[in-house]
């Protein structure tokens, strides 16, 4: 009998409406553990090398981890990957909120969604009932009508629904997947790729039991997590001002984004803090399924000017730095706005408000007038001209249009110099986090194989002083605090040892927050929980190197649509002093960089072209993957 | 001969303090550090990510003078 997972997988196909159920055996699971890990190996198994990730040939991939809805904190969490319509390389995003536990719960693992619908449809899943139902009546419509609808027609308000708005529907580089109305599957417009499947939603009710190994065990680690999450500094934050604690701490450390990162201080940075948000329009605190972390936000406002609806949430870091200091913007009523917006169009807020901010760029170089953006005045600080974008972005009008592209297809058609400030590397937007105070954020944006990804491992300052935070990976074998510009052979080890473990997370479905050392729960605690779910006799060297495999697998698909080592890097700018704050003149010395990523290749095993080399993928049990990135001549 | 510094929690940080300034008087000894300083507010667990002295980043081993205004933010790890 199989525990912790589902042991069954639906394959969709949309054109046929064909549908199959896999049931992969234990070894499989063992080996790809679920989510990346099972997304990564159809992808690679499935997809035709270079092919249009908009076209019917690509294939989207929902997949939940074998700790997936286990009653621990942290432990909500899917992916949803597809080659990326952004970046042309290996598109994943991950998301908690409800829907993933749901899924389980219906019986399935994960779901293979291939073709393309003759006409707007949705999937529901109820337990063995599996549906392709019309979806014309939605298309179109935002997020909480079309939530509203097909709970109504289904009689029943527990359904969970990850769903597209109509940034997915009018193929929106970055359009996102949302669950919930509020938790998103952000990056890397797998939103569009649903689109183009005309798939406007996944709707899933499950109410069987998903068998644990040993359930009384995983209740003990429970019950440790509630009675830690309190007292420990980074779960306590996330609870008491969420990610929005960060708005503070990094504009005193110099390293706030401002004005498209040429800045990292903006003066008014108080008015749009976690602190301020928690005085003024903080509703309540939420969190996802089963966590009791509750980090997530819930804001309302109901001035004249700007209304905000609470059923869309609240915004994270992310949010407050993109349409925030990104744009030069310090209005929290604004901020609130674009991130209920985002969510009932389903953009990405990064890659929405870093478009903006790089629009804003143009319009002050004079490279675009007033007359490019219809009339309005895209100056950094006006949060209506970022309020106007979002909704053509979204619609794809007038210069949305082109927006909607991402920044760097959208300077290529730009030119006139607008390529310097692109701030995206492989295609993505770089999230908020400026590497010229952390730089192994830098070497996680440059190495990511789904373009920058501030989610790749933890933070430099999180191994950079000692304490219970360091304390908390020892056991990787980081043994001294490391400086968070360092960039030696120690550094790029650890940078490495924290990824696979994330790599892990991702493929586990776990959220960054629970675990050490982002959040509180021990290693060893994590072994033990893979141990008592699946009943597995497993270790942390079996755990690491499966997300060392995953790392191994996504990058022989970017190897394989023509990704090199020319593509690991930053934008320009990073290369560049910053211009004012407390780290004013720190800049990242390029030659220095470009080292630090040969040596992470050296210490992943991989060739000086950053291919993995043969020994690595027979280390790793993927011999059948030799030869993979290697086209057919003819 | 004692020296008196002032030392204003931030953010998170605040709710190690009762005061409504989030703002704390010290009088320390000579040649102390901002590591001392820490240790004395048993704050050296990795929890203080950043130290402002005197609207300046400090490190560790900076000597405290008199009448000096330290800031301190939480660590942020990310995400």
């Amino acid at each position: 009998m199989s525990y912790g997972y589902a042991g069954k997988i639906i394959r969709i196909n949309l054109s046929n409406e064909n549908i199959t159920i896999e049931k992969p055996d234990d070894k499989f699971y063992r080996t790809y553990i679920g989510a990346k890990g099972f997304a990564a190996y159809y992808l690679l198994k499935e997809l035709p090398p270079r092919i249009d990730p908009l076209s019917p040939e690509n294939k989207l991939i929902f997949a939940t981890g074998i700790l997936t809805g286990v009653p621990v904190a942290a432990m909500p969490r899917f992916v949803v990957s597809a080659k990326s319509p952004l970046t042309g390389g290996y598109g994943q995003s991950e998301a908690g909120g409800y829907w993933g536990p749901e899924l389980k719960r219906a019986g399935y693992d994960g779901i293979i969604i291939e073709g393309k619908a003759s006409k707007p449809v949705y999937l529901y899943i109820n337990n063995n009932h599996i549906e392709i139902r019309n979806a014309e009546h939605i298309w179109g419509k935002e997020m909480a009508v079309a939530q509203d609808t097909i709970r109504r027609e289904l009689g029943d308000d527990k359904i969970r629904i990850a769903m597209i708005g109509p940034g997915g529907e009018n193929l929106v580089r970055y359009a996102c997947i949302i669950n919930e109305l509020k938790h998103a599957n952000g990056r890397n417009g797998l939103g569009a790729v649903m689109g183009s499947k005309n798939l406007k939603a996944v709707a899933v009710r499950g109410t069987k039991d998903v068998s644990f190994a040993d359930p009384e065990k995983i209740t003990e680690i429970r019950t440790n997590t509630i009675k830690t999450y309190m007292n420990h500094p980074l779960t306590r934050t996330l609870y008491d001002l969420g990610t929005s604690s960060a708005v503070m701490s990094l504009n005193a450390g110099g390293i706030l984004p401002t004005q498209n990162f040429v800045y990292g201080e903006m003066k008014s940075a108080d008015n749009i803090s976690g602190e301020t948000l928690e005085k003024t329009i903080l509703k309540k605190r939420e969190g996802c399924y089963a966590c009791p972390i509750r980090c997530k936000r819930v804001v309302e406002i109901n001035s004249q000017e700007i209304a905000v609806d609470p059923k869309y949430g609240g915004p994270e870091y992310e949010t407050i730095g993109s349409f925030g200091s990104l744009c030069g913007i310090d209005d929290l009523k604004i901020i609130a706005k674009a991130n209920e917006l985002c969510n009932k169009y389903g953009l990405d807020t990064i890659s929405t408000g870093s478009s903006i901010a790089f629009a804003m760029e143009c319009f002050s170089r004079r490279i675009l007038t007033k007359d490019d953006f219809d009339g309005i005045e895209v100056s950094f600080g006006n949060g209506e001209a970022a309020l106007q974008l979002i909704e053509k972005i979204a619609k794809r009008e007038g210069i949305g249009d082109l927006l909607a592209e991402g920044t760097e297809r959208a300077s290529k058609k730009i030119g006139k110099g607008s390529e310097e400030f692109v701030m995206a590397v492989k295609g993505q937007e770089i999230p908020m986090h400026d590497p010229r105070g952390k730089v192994g954020v830098g070497i996680g944006y440059a190495v990511s194989e789904t373009g920058a990804d501030h989610m790749i491992a933890a933070h430099d300052p999180l191994i950079s002083q000692a304490g219970v935070i360091f304390d908390s990976v020892a056991s990787l074998g980081i043994l001294e605090p490391l400086d968070p510009m360092d960039m030696s052979t120690k550094k790029v080890k650890a940078f490495a040892y924290l990824q696979m473990w994330w790599s892990f997370l991702n493929m586990a479905g776990v959220c960054d927050f629970g675990p050490v050392p982002r959040g509180c729960i021990p290693l060893d605690d994590m072994v033990a929980l893979v141990k008592f779910v699946t009943g597995w006799d497993t270790s942390l060297w079996e755990i690491m190197k499966a997300g060392e495999r995953a790392i191994n697998m996504t990058r022989l698909f970017n190897v394989r649509e023509g990704f090199g080592k020319n593509d690991d890097t930053l934008p320009t700018r990073l290369f560049e002093p910053l211009k004012n704050g407390r780290l004013k003149g720190t800049r990242i010395e390029k030659e220095d960089f470009k080292e630090a990523i040969s040596i992470y290749y050296k210490i992943m095993g991989w060739d000086a072209e950053g291919i993995p080399t043969e020994g690595k993928l027979m280390e790793l049990g993927l011999d059948y993957l030799i030869g993979f990135a290697d086209l057919p001549t003819n | 001969m004692f020296l008196k510094v002032t030392i204003v929690f931030k953010s998170s940080l605040q709710r190690y303090t009762t005061n409504e300034n989030d703002e704390v008087s010290l009088d320390i000894k000579e040649n102390t550090s901002v590591k001392d300083i820490l240790r004395k507010l048993n704050l050296l667990t990795g929890e203080v990510g950043l130290v402002i002295l005197n609207s300046k980043i400090a490190r560790m081993d900076d000597i405290l003078k008199d009448e000096d205004y330290l800031e301190l933010y939480p660590v942020v790890g990310g995400g």
